[in-house]
């Protein structure tokens, strides 16, 4: 699309969705695989004086809160696909709205000349 | 052997068995948090790379005020995503500073141990010695000098090991703060999260790249140092208290039963010596043991550490402070007994005057555990 101040490739919206479709998901899966199991430590972890110093406790509530960042961040890149997707179909209807009055005035037009 | 050298063999290891059980970790699963962290790292800074480069492709295929939204949108999310990253990383140095302390922690306790062993190892072949000592008559003095140098060179050991793991909880409790800190500032950098609009090229459906709004973050978490959110303490009504007989004999006021009850409890204790994590009443305390098992025996149970015993409600000011109140630093607690004097657990369990400085700790504030 080419017009007043912007241009758009065909399908540059579509091709960014599906390139940035996986990401929310690859951050998520990182939570969950890397993070998740490791919010509190087994065995003996951070050893008795690890718990009482207040460690433990600091180390599991950080944890925590990049687990819940990472799926939130995660969120925001599906919907950033959605956004993309969506905004391609917006492009799609203004053309066709574009084409259909195009056609309107060129039969219109027609007419006057018979 | 003697009694006396038979209980200094017993118990000459004590104090460093409960340490390194007290310090004993899982290096393993440290090491696993650890390479978690570095593979977190790789896999998120990749869709960070990716993203980027993303981004970069949507500008060479358009432009206008529709990829401007679309590339603003997506370097606000790049740069959570870095946060995460930061994050991560910084999670990563304070549990390798930890394992380290720990191990270090471990290292010195078991030198000490190895010293005691080695010492009691020692007078053990010269009380053997001794029974060749002419005249036998001799024999006993030598043998009770023996068994006092023995007694005084694993006091001075054990001395040494209550040092270390002093320090070890000290730097842990470090490390604890700065994390637990970092929670704190990353939470409220949380609550700026990136605003998706439903599209790109839609006035209505897009509302910008981030904001400062939203609520708090950060969830879980504790034991780090800090100041908790506690209703004030409201003064008592005239009339109403419970009397207690302080040492000096003056008489004062405690606010209830509890209060009044644990300050008896904790000035029975005067004189017991300093252990370090004791909870020996009679035997052997530390500063929170002591106020903690004083309102134990008084019907109130409180946490364990001294930070964390900072409950019930807040005393605004030292003028307010009544019988049974906490005054409570960042790695220390001492109850006050009234007459603008407190009980805590020195080296031994002793009153002094209240204060609000304590070496190398921050003051928190003032507590009455009772509300």
């Amino acid at each position: 699309m080419e017009g007043s101040g912007f241009h758009v490739d065909d399908g540059a919206y579509t091709r960014y969705a599906r390139e940035v479709d996986p990401l929310g998901e690859d951050v998520k899966a990182a939570a969950e695989t890397h993070v998740g199991p490791h919010v509190t430590l087994g065995g003996h972890g951070f050893s008795e004086m690890g718990g009482e110093s207040g460690f433990s406790g600091a180390y599991s509530g950080r944890m925590r809160a990049l687990q819940e960042k990472m799926h939130r961040v995660g969120g925001g890149w599906q919907q950033v696909g959605e956004a993309a997707r969506q905004t391609d179909r917006n492009y799609t209807a203004v053309e066709a709205e574009h084409g259909d009055v195009v056609r309107r005035l060129g039969g219109d037009l027609g007419q006057d000349r018979a | 052997m003697t009694e006396h050298a038979d209980q200094l063999v017993r118990h000459g290891l004590d104090t460093t068995n409960r340490f390194a059980r007290k310090l004993r970790h899982d290096p393993a699963a440290i090491g696993g948090a650890r390479d978690a962290h570095v593979a977190l790292q790789t896999s998120v800074g990749t869709t960070r790379d990716h993203a980027s480069a993303q981004r970069v492709q949507l500008v060479s295929a358009s432009s206008g005020s529709t990829t401007d939204r679309a590339t603003a949108t997506s370097q606000s999310l790049e740069k959570e995503v870095q946060d995460l990253l930061d994050e991560s990383a910084e999670i990563e140095q304070a549990v390798a500073e930890a394992a380290e302390t720990l191990h270090v922690g471990e290292i010195k306790n078991d030198q000490v141990r190895d010293q005691i062993i080695k010492e009691i190892s020692a007078s053990m072949k010269a009380l053997e010695a001794v029974k060749t000592i002419q005249p036998p008559e001799s024999r006993g003095a030598a043998s009770r000098d023996i068994l006092m140098k023995l007694q005084t060179k694993i006091s001075r050991l054990t001395g040494q090991a209550a040092t270390f793991s002093e320090q070890t909880i000290n730097q842990l409790t470090d490390i604890g703060t700065r994390l637990g800190g970092g929670e704190q500032s990353t939470s409220a950098s949380s609550a700026s999260s990136t605003k998706v609009g439903s599209s790109f090229n839609s006035s209505n459906g897009y509302s910008g790249g981030s904001d400062g709004g939203g609520g708090g973050g950060g969830g879980g978490g504790g034991g780090a140092v800090h100041k908790p959110r506690l209703p004030v303490a409201i003064p008592p009504q005239p009339g109403s208290g419970v009397a207690i007989n302080l040492p000096g004999g003056k008489q004062v006021m405690a606010p209830n039963e509890t209060a009044a009850k644990a300050v008896r409890n904790a000035l029975s204790q005067l004189g017991v010596p300093y252990v370090w994590g004791g909870t020996a009443r009679g035997v052997g305390l530390d500063c929170s043991g002591l106020t903690m098992t004083s309102y134990q025996d008084a019907g109130l149970q409180l946490p364990r550490t001294a930070a964390q015993q900072t409950v019930g409600a807040e005393v605004p000011s030292i003028d307010q402070l009544l019988p049974g109140d906490l005054v409570v630093w960042s790695g220390h607690v001492a109850m006050v007994i009234g007459d603008g004097q407190m009980v805590e657990a020195g080296d031994p369990v002793h009153v002094s005057t209240i204060r609000t400085t304590n070496a190398g700790q921050s003051f928190i504030g003032f507590y009455r555990p009772t509300g």
